[in-house]
């Protein structure tokens, strides 16, 4: 059922099972018919962990998105919100409540809220206040810090963790966090070895100490897991601001880019699906068609991490593949009839596959070929090999007074800011200028956001990146597309610094040949290891691979995804990955996430 | 920076209270440019206005920033008014013609296209 999660060292499963048996513990506690009304930002990745299915088992008849108009008409002996824990959704919750008490069947029902993952004081005297925390007979907390996404791939889904930490300089969100590495600590045993670079990466890691110190304190250690994990790095956004503003190349990153994947899921214009008659029919009613995406599907797992320009060539060489194995039935003695009929559902789904993926690059490819695609690659490419960063560029002039989406312009704009370590002043000036005339004061608001986090600025000295990029051979002229040789494929010329640093620490076993460049990037280096019982210590495995868990705070792209594998799939190499996120971004979101005010 | 907050919740009859006093924080907070921006941007409130008044088109030009009104007004083939507003503002050239050629291509005046 879960065949996504399962098969590396490390199995994903246990979380989703761990989580899974908590959701419906909870629902137990509640008999007869319930209804759930879901946070909007839960509802999708819960559904990760307990699809509707395993829910309906347990009596649940409706599901509600949390609004703040009430409730429809529902007959439900049982109301349930899941929530996190935002103030705002406690006035809606508190709305509904009102709302939902006064119809016929109000009086009745029995309300109940679920926290995800954490109770907060906070929330719960919003509540009294507006007066229904008398009406909401339990509250209980869900516990399910990360989400499993892919048998290497965890993710907490809070977008908000970046922007909260750097430009609020709130650290709620780092505790959960180390929450978060604690729960995994817990279930895969102690990691014996820490590196981290930044500064949230090194308050994280403070905090798992703490917490874990605690923790001892109170209950004596009885955990006799072996250690499954052998290393951790931790890696705080704010070290490699750089790599979520250049464009994804990857297969799976450019279907984030175009069409956004949300809990694994992604949505894709109709029309490139339907067959001729289809299209002449025109009996559909939904215009959107959703696939879900995960390595569960064979096809995918082998596509998603390859380069765009990839992909065709690969997926017409499995569609030849398969109709030679579909077409030479009649040259075949029994045996082989009856292996080939065994196999034929295997053929068939395998061929559906192809045939949706076809129909996703082609939907790709349109946008791809476009002059405005293919300009904006070059000018990001410019940037990342320092060509003329100096300059305002006419580019991004261009784009500004065509009025073309603020984030787009200001996606641009951030990645030459940082590629030149700073715009020079009269180049920020101007862009202000320009960015005010077309979008009106609100692009000030988002300017001065960008410049609290780092992300724009004007000059000031050292020329960080152009050291970084040859000190970490970040660009690099001729990498193939087809058969990479070096992870600077996941977008063509530029080599993500995160998991350069990544490939670098694992290589040499730390920091030490990095001294110079470490001194460059901001925030603290970690480097520790911490006392694990002998006991415990796995003893190198017997084909000598060790396991690595990345984790970013703050969020990663699908393309330093894409890059670790390929990395852990090099021949010399003897590491495995296993990946967690606060949230898997793309530079659009992640800069919405700093922009947006609510 | 708190002002900005404020003048971002846009009552309208406020406006201009707001903007002024949010000149009048970036002056205090030595960022001239953005001073000078709040400044234009008042100017650019009054200015609508002034325009909506003329032409008798009420709450069309409010909320909007200097490129959607100047778009607006070559819709509504204000050309003399659109030219003017270009030199009370400072647009940049580059602007100007990009939103002429637009202006001209979308009402499919190829002549004047041709002879700009």
């Amino acid at each position: 059922m879960a065949s996504h999660l399962q098969g590396r060292k490390v199995d994903i499963s246990f979380i989703q099972t761990i989580a899974r048996n908590n959701l419906i513990n909870l629902l137990e506690k509640c008999p007869g018919t319930k209804a759930i009304v879901w946070d909007s930002c839960l509802a999708g990745p819960v559904g990760l962990v307990a699809q509707y299915s395993i829910l309906s088992e347990h009596q649940v008849t409706k599901m509600f998105p949390l609004r703040p108009q009430p409730l429809p008409e529902n007959d439900v002996t049982h109301v349930i919100f899941i929530a996190r824990p935002k103030l705002e959704l406690m006035d809606y919750i508190a709305h509904n409540v009102h709302a939902d008490c006064k119809t016929k069947s109000g009086a009745k029902k029995q309300y109940h809220l679920f926290f995800v993952p954490k109770k907060s004081l906070l929330c719960l005297e919003r509540l009294k206040h507006s007066g229904v925390l008398g009406n909401v007979m339990l509250i209980e907390e869900f516990v399910c810090e990360l989400f499993p996404f892919d048998s290497d791939l965890v993710s907490m889904e809070i977008p908000e963790v970046f922007r909260e930490y750097t430009l609020e300089n709130d650290p709620t969100y780092l505790y959960q966090t180390a929450q978060a590495i604690i729960f995994l600590q817990k279930l895969y045993g102690p990691i014996p070895r820490v590196w981290g670079k930044g500064a949230a990466a090194k308050q994280v890691w403070e905090l798992v100490v703490r917490l874990q110190r605690e923790q001892n304190n109170t209950e004596p250690r009885k955990t006799n897991q072996t250690s499954c994990i052998d290393k951790i790095f931790l890696i705080d956004r704010s070290v490699d601001l750089i790599t979520p503003l250049a464009t994804q190349l990857t297969y799976e990153g450019l279907i984030d880019e175009i069409f956004g994947i949300n809990n694994s899921t992604a949505n894709f214009p109709i029309h490139n699906f339907l067959t001729t008659e289809e299209k002449n029919s025109n009996t559909l009613s939904e215009d959107k068609k959703q696939i879900i995406l995960n390595s569960g599907e064979m096809l995918f797992a082998d596509i998603r991490d390859k380069n765009f320009n990839a992909v065709g060539a690969y997926l017409s060489q499995q569609a030849k593949a398969i109709s030679a194995q579909m077409e030479n039935i009649q040259e075949k003695t029994v045996q082989e009839m009856k292996l080939y009929v065994q196999k034929l559902p295997q053929l068939l789904a395998k061929k559906k596959a192809l045939a949706h993926h076809t129909a996703i690059a082609e939907c790709i490819k349109e946008v791809t070929d476009s002059y405005e695609f293919l300009d904006t690659l070059q000018t990001e490419q410019e940037f990342l090999n320092c060509i003329d960063v100096d300059k305002s560029s006419p580019y991004i002039e261009d784009l500004i007074c065509q009025q073309k989406p603020l984030v787009q312009v200001l996606r641009l704009i951030c990645l030459q800011s940082l590629t030149c370590s700073g715009l020079k002043p009269k180049v920020l000036e101007c862009y202000k200028k320009e960015l005010v005339h077309t979008y009106g004061l609100k692009a000030l608001l988002a300017v001065t956001k960008l410049e609290k986090v780092g992300l724009l600025k004007s000059q000031s000295g050292a020329r960080q990146y152009t050291v970084l990029r040859k000190t970490l051979r970040l660009t690099m002229e001729d990498t193939s597309e087809m058969n990479p040789t070096d992870i600077s494929y996941v977008h063509s010329v530029y080599a993500p610094l995160s998991i350069r640093l990544a490939e670098q620490v694992t290589k040499n076993g730390g920091w030490k040949q990095l001294q110079d460049v470490m001194g460059l990037l901001p925030g603290p280096s970690l480097d520790e290891s911490p006392l694990v019982p002998n006991s415990l210590l796995n003893t190198e495995s017997a084909d000598g691979t060790s396991v690595v868990l990345v984790f970013f705070i703050g969020g990663c792209t699908f393309a330093e995804i894409s890059a670790l594998r390929f990395l852990s799939q090099l021949e010399d190499s003897n590491v495995e990955f296993v990946i967690g996120t606060t949230k898997l971004i793309n530079g659009t979101t992640f800069l919405k996430s700093i922009i947006e005010s609510y | 920076m708190f002002i900005m907050q404020s003048m971002d919740d846009e009552k309208s009859h406020m406006r201009d209270s707001f903007l002024s006093s949010a000149t009048e924080a970036y002056r205090k907070g030595r960022k001239d440019l953005y001073a000078s921006m709040c400044d234009e941007a008042l100017k650019l409130v009054r200015y609508q206005r002034e325009i909506e008044e003329t032409l008798n088109s009420r709450n069309q030009f409010q909320h909007k920033s200097l490129h959607e009104t100047f778009k607006l007004l070559l819709e509504r083939q204000e050309y003399k008014l659109a030219d003017k507003l270009k030199n009370d503002f400072k647009m940049s050239d580059k602007r100007y013609f990009w939103l002429k050629i637009e202006h001209m291509a979308q009402t499919e005046d190829w002549q004047e296209l041709e002879k700009f």
